[in-house]
């Protein structure tokens, strides 16, 4: 009876979301930072210096050197960079979508994981948590022992995962948020994933512009205990990750581009408290210039 | 009790029908304002080629008397002019149209009368004594261009036809943006 209620509810929502959108057309005319011609690709290459930390217990952080970026949109079908979707309604404030992605986690244990393919470093594909076996934080009280205090336990198989579900973008005034709401669709966590986000333009520096974002993403129980649980060693619980990201771009020519940007995201508790995991934060950051290739 | 409980089973049930209809009203302005986001782009009818190269459709033309014909002059509602092609689509980057263009009169009668291009003054063709002629030209342009039939006086139009300039219409639809991206 509830489920029914909150079923009907959920679709009354849906309906009078998809009216909303569908009623206002899209305020796009032309190319812009905001929108794209249909039919249109663009890749481009970033060439810098960055790196984003590993909180996994004896993980090499992750350097950035080259950051590859692809995207194509068609009327309804897209694809920007890993992340395939269909766009259901492109409204003047809201666009709903049906997308596809994988799951985030898997960078941190395999170099050779297609995410840090587009964060490509000459190091990407030696990693040392490749391997049969991964080791266990010590205990605090050996602490002084480390890294020879560290248990080393058999690695388990993290697969590369993808996650689906629907993704609603809005926008009011300067500000533009998100929220996807995904499910694993691979079969490996069986678990779901809320992303939501807001961000804004902030301001002017030097001949660029300053962007904020902030957000946060919540995994399930199953997703979690997937990538850092253990069995009879750790059972997670869910986890929600905040984060905020500061940006900055300022075009140099044409073709070419500053792009600066720190990423920080704080650790829920139940993956910071894994014994596979030693730091309470990632953080990326990264500072090259990006040639526009195609666009 | 049983009063509140039915009462309270009526509510549910209104309730239920009230989220129901929203829903159904919901769908219907979906379905019926879909059709209006989504249709052809303006002037992108079947008949447009695409690319800056022109699709091979050709018109007759024929005007009205001006009041200006003499009576000894051409019966110009006998004078038959066709252009080919009759429409010019500008797709994508395409800036303007670079084709050559066919233009074909006929008459039941000899006349004696120019061709002219209105945006090309300098392109003149004139016959004399003849019931039919054709003209191809080279074209370079970017907005409609009017072919006319004159008498030799140039001062009376015989006959008119315009070859279009469409522009495809380009779609635009917002970016996507990703939060979790390393540049979004």
């Amino acid at each position: 009876m509830a489920r029914r209620r909150v079923g009907a509810a959920a679709a009354a929502i849906v309906c009078l979301l998809v009216a909303t959108a569908a009623f206002a057309e899209s305020e796009c005319t032309a190319s812009t930072d905001e929108c794209v011609a249909v039919g249109s690709w663009s890749f481009s290459v970033a060439l810098g210096a960055g790196v984003r930390t590993n909180p996994i217990f004896d993980g090499r952080d992750i350097p950035l050197i080259l950051v590859p970026q692809f995207s194509y949109y068609g009327k309804r079908f897209f694809i920007d960079n890993l992340d395939p979707g269909v766009t259901l309604f492109d409204g003047e404030s809201n666009t709903l979508s049906l997308v596809a992605s994988p799951g985030y986690d898997r960078v941190f244990f395999y170099r050779s994981d297609l995410q840090n393919f587009f964060v490509f470093s000459p190091t990407s594909f030696t990693g040392n948590h490749s391997g049969s076996t991964f080791l266990v934080k010590p205990p605090p009280q050996s602490a002084q022992e480390t890294p020879a205090g560290a248990q080393e336990f058999p690695q388990p198989a993290r697969k590369v995962t993808y996650l689906a579900g629907p993704e609603w973008t809005f926008k009011r005034g300067s500000m533009t948020g998100q929220v996807d709401y995904l499910h694993e669709i691979t079969g490996h966590t069986h678990g779901d994933e809320l992303r939501a986000a807001i961000g804004m333009p902030i301001g002017s520096l030097l001949g660029g512009s300053v962007s904020a974002r902030t957000g946060l993403t919540w995994k399930s129980a199953s997703t979690v205990n997937y990538y850092y649980g253990y069995p009879g060693l750790y059972q997670a619980g869910w986890a929600l990750n905040p984060f905020v990201k500061l940006g900055y771009s300022r075009p140099l020519s044409r073709k070419w581009q500053l792009d600066a940007f720190v990423h920080v995201e704080r650790l829920g508790n139940a993956i910071s408290d894994s014994p596979i995991v030693d730091r309470h934060y990632v953080t990326t950051a990264f500072i090259g210039a990006t040639y526009v290739f195609h666009k | 009790m049983h009063q509140w409980m039915g009462s309270h089973k009526r509510f549910g049930a209104i309730r239920r029908r009230w989220t129901g209809l929203a829903a159904a009203v919901g769908l219907l302005f979906a379905a019926g304002a879909l059709p209006a986001a989504s249709g052809p782009p303006p002037g992108g009818s079947g008949t447009s080629a695409s690319g800056s190269s022109a699709k091979g459709l050709s018109a007759r033309a024929s005007v009205p008397p001006t009041s200006g014909s003499s009576a000894g002059g051409p019966s110009d509602e006998d004078i038959h002019l066709e252009i080919s092609p009759r429409i010019c689509t500008l797709t994508g980057n395409d800036k303007q149209c670079s084709i050559p263009v066919h233009a074909q009169w006929r008459s039941k009668h000899d006349e004696s009368l120019c061709l002219v291009i209105l945006e090309h003054k300098e392109i003149q063709r004139c016959w004399e004594h003849y019931s039919a002629g054709t003209y191809t030209v080279e074209l370079v342009f970017t907005q409609d261009v009017v072919f006319q039939l004159r008498d030799v006086s140039l001062e009376h139009v015989l006959a008119s036809e315009a070859l279009r300039v469409i522009r495809e219409a380009i779609q635009y639809r917002h970016r996507r943006r990703q939060p979790w991206n390393i540049f979004d």
